[in-house]
């Protein structure tokens, strides 16, 4: 573009030039007309350079756009939930993106409304995965999930999560006050002062420790002028998260991974209380926390090898059983 | 000039308040677009309201960056008025003396031109490029104060290779307590590993276990009491040195976005390219990890 530019003005320059000296025009001609051109295609470069170059950089966020906008949105049906039609798991397989080996493979479980249940097995044995498709937040690659009545892939997402909560294995660490850190699973309720106290207090969040210097308003990131939490002291944040969520069914992943034994007695008994009624999933590797289920779920390679609770895996002597002992085991 | 000194100035001293609600904003649209969050914020809903919290922050942002941008467009209105003025008051006077024979026309053409180009150098560019000057300055002010911070002798250097052999590791009433904070965390600790024996650390949240790990590796190094590595003060190593001593498996570790062998590599950096291989339980035997 400049080289195109360069040529003309050149010889035009050079045309007017040569007037000039054959005497056709006068000299102050000559400047006068230098000037206007000089400014005429200045304008014309800004125009055609920085418009050209504006549209040819939006041009393609403008494409990605569409193409976002094109995505498919979920939508659903909105169906009442009806608590004690309990959990159905029917065949559900699932397969991960740009995977080809099942994460989870023919599985079938019936969990009654108000049970506690727990899922062990090794690492990759589909525990996680199996509780994200009961909770709907992935959906099978066959089979069909049915909680309280309603159909998980089928309901829309507003009314799929109504009523469940979860503590994650993976909890987010927001870096934001540990009032928002708490009540961020919910923020259509934010209980009164006293209320929050208390699920502080069920969750071990010690108010008064000094790293909170301000309480509850405490920033909970060294990013925005707060405070680095320990593991420990992010799990509790993450517990009291998932119970300020109001639910009837609840998942705990892994919620007492970063805590010490006594405290982990301290909080399943905690949980145990607090989910009298509800129905309660949960994902562990220390069997000693799966103890306190009403029934276990032993998981191998996406299936489901044996249930039952502790006494009755205990005597069949299976899988659960080898487990269970390697792990006590190390405390003898 | 004075007027864009101090106009400068303040422009710089605005855009680091925006620059504070823009860093919010932009952690806020991350929370909400990232696939980390993706599980919390499906099951917990919060996009809506920290979509509002978002605006809120961007607002702010915006309207102080809006006031910095109106203010200098006032500025340099009214040096347009002022250079227009001026202008005024020579092209009448040029327009008198063509009239009156004393120019001809092709050159009060010419000089309007160049007056005109002129009046906009003086006013409208020379103000905008001392703005510019007194907002840079400004900023390597500040990055000098950033340099001038302490830096810990080689923080950045590698590990010595080949390894120095750990003997002892001997705690003498050590106190500690991180800095910035009143509480001690350890109080007169004492104790002595040796060479070839396994030990446990074990304890209750809080209780100092990680930060003894932390003091070994030398992440900290204002402490009371007495650190011996192989009998010599922690604080005599070099950062190499102790790199080269300690090989740790985190609590809270990091996943590199990278291939499975530069992940576990990177804990032995002096030998990067080298191959791995994992024993695998299934197969019995050992497997290369390749790229």
């Amino acid at each position: 573009m400049n080289a195109i530019t360069f040529v003309f003005y050149g010889s035009i320059l050079i045309l007017f030039t040569r007037s000039l000296l054959l005497g056709n025009i006068s000299t102050a001609a000559f400047a006068a007309i230098f000037g206007s051109i000089d400014s005429m295609f200045l304008f014309f470069s800004i125009v055609l350079n920085r418009n050209i170059s504006t549209v040819s950089n939006n041009f393609g966020l403008v494409r990605n756009y569409y193409r976002f906008c094109k995505l498919d949105v979920s939508h659903g049906i909105a169906k009442k939930m009806d608590i004690d039609a309990g959990i159905q798991l029917r065949d559900i397989s699932f397969v991960y993106p740009n995977k080809e080996i099942k994460a989870l493979d023919a599985i079938n479980l019936d969990i009654q409304s108000g049970e506690t249940i727990a899922f062990v097995g090794e690492n990759g044995s589909g525990k996680s995965t199996l509780v994200k498709i009961i909770a709907g937040l992935y959906h099978p690659t066959e089979g069909t999930v049915t909680v309280f009545g309603r159909d998980c892939v089928q309901e829309s997402m507003s009314n799929r999560y109504e009523s469940v909560s979860a503590v994650f294995q993976n909890f987010q660490k927001y870096k934001m006050s540990l009032r928002t850190n708490i009540q961020i699973s919910d923020f259509n309720y934010t209980e009164a002062e006293p209320e929050l106290e208390e699920l502080a207090r069920v969750a071990g969040i010690d108010i008064n420790n000094r790293s909170l210097t301000d309480g509850y308003e405490t920033m909970l990131s060294r990013d925005f002028d707060g405070v680095d939490l320990s593991i420990g002291q992010w799990q509790r944040v993450a517990i009291a998260r998932g119970l300020h969520r109001k639910s009837t069914l609840v998942f705990l992943d892994e919620p007492t991974a970063s805590i010490d034994p006594i405290e982990e007695c301290e909080l399943f008994r905690q949980f145990i209380n607090m989910s009298k009624g509800h129905t309660t999933i949960i994902v562990t590797h220390r069997l000693g926390s799966a103890k306190i289920a009403d029934r276990i779920c032993v998981l191998d390679q996406g299936r489901i090898v044996e249930v039952g609770n502790h006494d009755v895996l205990i005597e069949k002597n299976g899988i659960y059983a080898t487990l269970y002992r390697s792990q006590a085991k190390w405390y003898d | 000039m004075i007027v864009a000194v101090r106009g400068g100035r303040a422009t710089y001293e605005a855009n680091k308040i925006a620059t504070k609600y823009q860093r919010k904003y932009q952690y806020y649209g991350g929370v909400l677009t990232s696939r980390e969050s993706s599980l919390e914020r499906s099951l917990f809903g919060y996009g809506l309201r920290l979509n509002d919290t978002w605006k809120e922050n961007f607002e702010m942002a915006r309207k102080i960056n809006f006031k910095t941008i109106s203010k200098w467009i006032l500025r340099s209105s009214i040096y347009g008025i002022i250079s227009i003025v001026v202008l005024a008051v020579i092209i009448i006077c040029l327009i008198y003396m063509t009239i009156q024979g004393i120019i001809s026309i092709g050159i009060f053409i010419s000089l309007i031109n160049a007056i005109y180009q002129l009046s906009g150098k003086m006013t409208y560019e020379l103000s905008s490029q001392m703005e510019s000057l007194i907002r840079n300055r400004e900023y390597i002010s500040e990055v000098k104060q950033f340099l001038d911070l302490t830096e810990v002798d080689g923080a950045t250097h590698n590990p010595v290779d080949p390894p120095i052999p750990f003997e002892s590791l001997q705690f003498t009433d050590v106190w500690f307590k991180y800095p910035g904070t009143d509480t001690y965390i350890l109080k007169g600790l004492s104790f002595l590993l040796e060479k070839g024996k396994h030990y446990s650390f074990v304890g209750t949240n809080g209780s100092g276990k990680s930060t003894i790990i932390k003091l070994i590796i030398g992440l900290y190094t204002e402490y009371e009491g007495e650190i011996l590595l192989n009998g010599k003060s922690i604080r005599e190593y070099s950062q190499s040195d102790l790199k080269s001593i300690c090989a740790i498996a985190f609590q809270d570790y990091s996943c590199y976005f990278t291939s499975i062998h530069d992940n576990i590599a990177l804990g032995n950096i002096n030998h990067f390219t080298r191959s791995i291989w994992i024993f695998s339980g299934k197969s019995k035997r050992d497997c290369p990890v390749t790229k």
